[in-house]
């Protein structure tokens, strides 16, 4: 029995089964971009902890965010990073701000609202607390679904909170792992206690690093790409106080073990064209030197150097007004409290001496700082005062809580504003200030930051020494030793708290690496793909049977559509050759018909003859749809045809011929005018099932009586439905009702009646109906019979 | 003058002799023909109307492909009539109920009518419409 081409449904879906199934291989298969980046030195953990320092962070955007933007007129970022919250002003009347979420926030996949945000700010706040770091509010309080206001302890805290309040995350732990409100998400992280060995993604460090057993640390950052696309971060920590001790028995010295990792870097760098090792961070010294040898002796010149950029660094100033003995005993209080090898992991530098960059002759303060005595005398003008503003009062706290300062100089914090006032009058005693590395190539514009503490007038041999070298390394001849003599000199007055400039190493394919900000651009990390590293033998073999699979498939389906293309191509053939001659017989009754004179014996055989011809011209196009109705329904899906009494206008003219011949009473009730519907069916089809149940109406009349044919229009959900109602035979009502749209089924009433058909009529507007998706069903069998016919609605047409 | 073309001479002959009642017409019996009228610019003024047939055999320079074997020839007939800027109404006569085709003609500007819903008594008035439009 024919039947819709289902089998070619099936068939689709099992290319697309095959299809998902390959991509589904392929993202599986497929190695994510990724890009390595090892962290040297003494940063023992790969993932910044959870305070975020805003200068060192460089991962900050990717999975944490800052809880609000920093104040308008503050930039802790040369790259400002998306905030989870906007920010107001601090109220006047008692110093609260209130954060604003942005929409759609979300904390790894789960939706956030203020409710939820406030007992995660309370879990920060609780860590806070542990590293000794202030809690920048005293109450937090919900207002509404999307907005959280801060209220300090006293209103006069509003502004130093505003801008605590921009090193604040909104962060969850998730296992190992944190789970954060930015786009990329910490997949694979190191347990305490784990070797960094016994990590999935060991294999993935570059082996000269992995030798050395200086890795301490290894994390994963990943983020989607596209639709099936990863991106990675490799994160690596290196510390060489980690590396192995050689020979038995004996450690290695600090000098060793650095060299010993920097031969390690040396080895990843001179190896590593082609390979994923991609950033490393963290030089200084002779290590910056043989970089820079092995990138000017690598023809592909696949590295370069770059110095941190952007970051302030903390130093200790004393004031220049005091005689030297003050300033040598407070100087040497701060170098007691930072030359604890522990000082700098705090603030993710290294424990050395000198925190210049060392390309240039290092510094060389005092060492060791020697146990000076409080000095005897100290001028009245100036108090006995660590000064510094609230940004750094963690930093201010350490190193006086770590000295002998907090026996004779007590801690002054101020507001940023207030802070430079007393600075600028000379109103302290030691100052804790941050310089900022203005330009990304050259230490001599630290140089020219430093100076800014000692005023030109009291100190001009150093100002013009400091110009005479400036201009000198403007015009690439820096007197090196004159140089390092100057910076030397400083030691006088400057003692360094916090990381200088460090040097990193970039791959020259790096993509999403802002030099300037160094950090990684989030939506643009862009690297080589590896494809299926860590593909096995099955995988391939996998892979391949997937292939042949679909191009196997692809060869059945065209295959298949060339033999339908025949087979409509002689279905058509069949028709047109068919047709043909019954329009021709038309065309002789017309012109029959046309002639004057003519006899009405003879007229009445002319429009006999039109109307058979027309009766088998109608079965011959049924006989197409019911060879072939897919190939009769092709594209008519996408057409549309308007439903309206006027459009079934030629059906009805052809019926009420036939009526006329047949001497038949014929009754239409047709629907209102003005009832107009779009349905998604094209004129033809929609013709020949219009007519297909007229003639049903019609055909199956009771003989003797008026034939009465109703047909109503209106619209459902989704639906155009045309009901079709006849007084006629009707159906029997022993039988199921789908039985009659099976075809080839003949009721018995219509033989006891004696009426002649082939039973296909019915199947023939199902076939029609279905094919353009929609249904068809004999709602009533008898007085009156009732079928219901539901077209889908045409698409809204395009305004132009 | 009216242009006919269709290679069925005797079955289409009432639709011309209906035609050809009021106005001058010319049968071309073959895609030959038809392409060298269409040539034919000085001919063509002279047209007012053309006429074709939707599924002929397919002759050179026309091609199978062009043509899908024969079925769509008129359309690609068509095409390339209007391709060589004749800018006047043509009708699609044909035996086919194909929509798709019906609607790239319509698309067109042109008309789609089928034989056997329009007797040649019926199409005198299509082409009347046509002539007047």
């Amino acid at each position: 029995m024919p039947t819709l081409d289902l089998l070619g449904s099936k068939k689709t879906g099992l290319t697309l089964v095959l299809l998902s199934l390959g991509l589904f291989g392929l993202a599986s298969l497929r190695e994510p971009e990724t890009v390595v980046k090892a962290v040297v030195r003494r940063q023992l953990h790969a993932l910044p902890p959870y305070v975020l320092s805003t200068d060192s962070d460089r991962f900050l955007g990717l999975v944490l965010e800052p809880l609000c933007p920093p104040p308008p007129d503050q930039r802790l970022l040369r790259t400002p990073v998306r905030a989870v919250a906007s920010c107001t002003e601090p109220d006047p009347t008692d110093g609260s701000v209130t954060a604003r979420l942005r929409p759609g926030l979300r904390l790894h996949r789960k939706a956030l609202t203020s409710a939820e945000v406030v007992p995660l700010l309370e879990a920060w706040a609780e860590r806070a607390k542990g590293i000794d770091l202030p809690i920048p509010w005293e109450t937090i309080r919900v207002e509404g679904a999307a907005s959280v206001r801060f209220i300090p302890s006293r209103p006069a805290d509003g502004a130093n909170m505003r801008l605590r309040l921009a090193e604040v995350v909104i962060v969850d732990q998730d296992g190992t792992c944190r789970r954060g409100t930015g786009a990329w998400r910490e997949v694979a992280c190191l347990p305490d206690g784990t070797s960094p060995s016994e990590s999935p993604h060991w294999k993935e460090v570059p082996p000269a690093l992995r030798d050395i057993g200086a890795v301490t640390d290894l994390a994963v950052l990943e983020r989607r790409s596209g639709l099936l696309g990863r991106k990675r971060i490799l994160v690596i920590g290196l510390d060489y106080n980690a590396i192995a001790v050689e020979p038995a028995g004996e450690s290695p010295t600090d000098v060793e073990r650095s060299q010993a990792l920097a031969g390690a870097v040396f080895d990843a760098l001179g190896a590593t064209t082609g390979a994923p090792l991609h950033l490393l961070r963290g030089f200084e010294g002779d290590q910056v030197q043989r970089i820079e040898a092995l990138r000017v002796e690598s023809s592909g010149h696949t590295w370069e150097l770059f110095n941190r950029t952007g970051s302030r660094t903390a130093w200790a100033v004393a004031n220049p007004g005091l005689d030297e003995v003050n300033r040598r005993w407070l100087l040497n209080e701060v170098r007691r409290a930072v030359n604890n090898p522990a000082w700098f992991d705090g603030y993710g530098g290294p424990s050395v001496r000198s925190l210049l960059p060392s390309v240039y002759t290092p510094v060389h303060f005092v060492p060791p700082p020697a146990d000076l005595a409080w000095p005897d005398s100290w001028p009245e003008t100036i108090p006995r005062t660590l000064l510094t503003h609230t940004f750094w009062e963690p930093l201010a706290r350490r190193v006086h809580g770590l000295s002998d300062l907090r026996h004779h100089v007590p801690l002054q914090i101020n507001p940023t504003s207030s802070e430079a006032t007393f600075r600028n009058a000379g109103k302290y005693a030691l100052s804790i200030l941050t310089v900022e590395a203005l330009d990304r190539s050259h230490p001599t514009r630290t140089l020219e930051n430093l100076l800014v503490w000692l005023p030109r007038a009291e100190h001009k041999a150093l100002h013009r020494e400091a110009d005479r070298l400036m201009a000198q390394d403007a015009e690439g001849q820096l007197d090196r030793q004159a140089f390092e003599r100057l910076l030397t000199s400083l030691d006088a007055y400057i003692v360094p708290l916090s990381s200088p400039p460090i040097y990193f190493a970039v791959h020259q394919d790096l993509q999403g690496w802002d030099a300037y900000a160094e950090r990684l651009d989030p939506d643009d990390v862009r690297l080589r793909s590896r494809w299926f590293r860590n593909a096995e033998w099955w995988s391939y073999g996998l892979f391949g049977l997937g292939l042949l699979a679909l191009v196997t498939t692809w060869r059945v389906r065209q295959d298949r559509r060339e033999r339908a293309a025949a087979v409509q191509r002689q279905v058509d053939g069949f028709h047109h050759d068919l047709t043909s001659p019954l329009s021709a017989i038309r065309a002789e009754a017309d012109h029959l018909l046309t002639q004057r004179g003519l006899s009405d014996p003879i007229a009445e055989v002319a429009r006999t003859v039109d109307l058979e011809a027309q009766k088998a011209i109608q079965l011959v196009d049924d006989m197409k749809v019911w060879v072939d109705p897919n190939a009769a329904l092709r594209m008519e899906r996408t057409l549309q045809t308007r439903l309206w009494a006027q459009g079934m206008e030629p059906e009805l003219q052809h019926l009420r011929a036939r009526a006329t011949a047949d001497g038949v009473d014929l009754r239409l009730d047709l629907p209102a005018s003005g009832t107009e519907i779009e349905a998604a069916i094209g004129p033809s089809t929609c013709r020949r099932l219009i007519q297909n149940l007229l003639d049903n109406a019609y055909k199956f009349r009771k003989p003797g009586n008026p034939v009465e044919i109703r047909v109503r229009l209106n619209q459902t959900k989704g639906y155009a439905v045309l009901v079709f109602e006849d007084r006629g035979i009707g159906f029997d009502q022993d039988r199921a009702s789908s039985s009659y749209f099976e075809g080839g089924v003949r009721g018995q009433r219509a033989l006891d009646a004696g009426i002649s058909g082939q039973g296909i009529g019915l199947r023939i507007v199902k076939d029609l109906v279905e094919g353009v998706g929609g249904e068809v069903a004999l709602l009533q069998s008898q007085d009156p019979t009732r079928i219901e016919v539901r077209l889908p609605l045409a698409l809204p047409k395009e305004q132009p | 003058m009216i242009l006919f073309v269709d290679d069925e001479t005797a079955r289409s002959a009432r639709w011309r002799e209906a035609v050809a009642e009021r106005w001058t017409v010319e049968h071309l019996d073959s895609v030959e023909k038809a392409l060298a009228a269409f040539g034919d610019s000085q001919k063509m003024q002279e047209v007012l109307l053309v006429v074709l047939d939707l599924a002929m055999y397919t002759a050179p320079p026309m091609t199978d492909k062009e043509t899908d074997l024969g079925r769509l020839t008129g359309d690609a007939l068509r095409k390339r009539l209007r391709a060589s800027g004749w800018k006047g109404p043509i009708i699609v006569l044909t035996n086919s109920r194909d929509d798709i085709i019906r609607q790239s003609v319509e698309r067109d500007g042109d008309t789609f009518t089928r034989k056997p819903e329009t007797v040649p008594s019926a199409f005198v008035e299509v082409v009347r419409g046509r002539l007047h439009s």
